[in-house]
């Protein structure tokens, strides 16, 4: 069990060991990235007008909409600065139409398998505890639920005080059942989720133990409240801790340069937020195709897709003009990316930069999970 | 669930060496390139709808 104090009487023999404050390591313990959601690279406000496979707006955070929903827009995804003492964003969500259909709608994080590591205890897991701070103008039960590839554990807290910002936690305890998991991999073996509303299939058939996910499909717990039947209500969450043991420790704050980099690893996207800002220099291939390199910040969990804000945002300069490409091709590894860019008249061997022609312009890629 | 929702699939040649490099698609919306990367969630699905016989991806030209 971890201790969230340390103090003179539980040093038995006079020297700090790690049973003395519980066997949890004391800095990066925290095993979600961007908990205290500050990082918002996509953007800060989205609203949702279509079925998806999910939103991101606070980055490594999924919402997740399943099912059929009333109308259209239903949602709208915000970052917000309106947080509890000791943080400085949230994430939240707005029902702009009020959602009563069979639906499993929830907030995901996804965890990097090796990042799992501190989890695993011989062939099954250890305790592990989330902590959060949410608001909503909705009293009621939350689902606070893991969930892996061959089991799952759900539970519920319950917000007391509408329009109030209160601090939840919730024990997982220990499994044999975590068996087969590979924590060697760069891909996912388990997420977090947080319910907004459910009903039908999605739920689980008994909440707060772990369940086998062969028999058992549902995530969300019987007591979950529908935080999305009328519009304008809200649920807004930061602040979230899953650190191994029993017992919750205060938020780990990380600089936001580490937070930022933590995240590149997963999405990263270059905004022009002047025009003129290089994204690239090469050679003109041949006539009509020319390169260019893209290095990262960071290396990134995989290969990533690319997208940008498109081609009419970007130009290519070279050392008599400047010309407009008409199609782009990308080749990229974990590391960097090979940009093609399609031009005519172009004089083999001739090097070029491309560069962004307005404020608006973005490069982006994604290699999350 | 909802998956994603992918049009336009079609497979993109890297003009050096004449293979297949990436796929172009639109997923959920947003124009994407995609490298033939197994763990690549975009290239996963892809795939995974490819096998399920709901997706075919266009030869490049």
């Amino acid at each position: 069990m971890s201790r969230s104090k340390i103090t003179s009487s539980s040093i038995q023999d006079g020297t700090l060991t790690e049973a003395d404050w519980g066997g949890n390591q004391l800095s990066h313990r925290n095993l979600i990235i961007n908990g205290d959601m500050r990082i918002a690279q996509r953007g800060t406000s989205y609203t949702i007008n279509s079925p998806s496979s999910g939103v991101r707006v606070a980055d490594r955070w999924n919402w997740q909409f399943f099912g059929t929903h009333t109308g259209s827009n239903w949602v709208t995804l915000t970052q917000e600065t309106d947080a509890p003492d000791g943080f400085s964003h949230s994430s939240k969500i707005t029902t702009n139409v009020a959602q009563t259909g069979v639906n499993g709608d929830w907030l995901s994080y996804a965890l990097e398998a090796q990042d799992t590591l501190p989890l695993k205890d011989g062939v099954g897991q250890k305790d592990f505890t989330v902590s959060f701070w949410v608001k909503s103008n909705v009293t009621g039960n939350m689902t606070v639920a893991f969930e892996n590839v061959n089991y799952s554990y759900s539970t519920y807290v319950t917000i007391q005080t509408a329009d109030t910002w209160e601090y939840k936690t919730a024990t997982f305890p220990a499994t044999t059942l975590a068996t087969g998991v590979d924590y060697t991999l760069n891909t996912s073996n388990s997420s977090v989720k947080f319910g907004l509303r459910s009903s039908g299939s999605w739920l689980v058939d008994v909440d707060d133990q772990w369940n086998d996910r062969s028999t058992n499909r549902g995530i969300l717990s019987s007591q979950q409240t529908n935080f999305m039947s009328a519009i304008n209500n809200y649920v807004s969450i930061t602040g979230v801790q899953l650190e191994v043991g029993s017992v919750a420790t205060p938020f780990e704050h990380r600089s936001y340069g580490e937070e930022l980099a933590r995240c590149q690893r997963y999405y990263h996207r270059n905004d022009n937020v002047i025009g003129g800002k290089s994204i690239g220099s090469g050679f003109f291939y041949n006539s009509t195709v020319g390169f260019t390199h893209y290095d990262f910040p960071v290396e990134m969990r995989t290969a990533p897709s690319k997208s940008f804000s498109g081609l009419s945002d970007f130009r290519v300069l070279y050392g008599t003009g400047v010309k407009t490409a008409t199609d782009s091709e990308t080749i990229s590894g974990r590391n960097g990316a090979r940009l093609g860019w399609t031009v005519s008249g172009a004089t083999t061997g001739q090097g070029f930069m491309v560069d962004c022609n307005n404020s608006t312009g973005w490069i982006a890629f994604d290699a999350e999970l | 669930m909802d998956e994603m929702i992918i049009t336009n699939a079609k497979y993109r040649i890297d003009v050096i060496s004449g293979d297949n490099a990436s796929i172009n698609a639109t997923i959920d919306g947003v124009e994407m390139s995609i490298p033939l990367v197994e763990g690549n969630r975009h290239y996963d699905e892809i795939m995974r709808q490819v096998d399920a016989g709901t997706l075919t991806i266009a030869e490049a030209e």
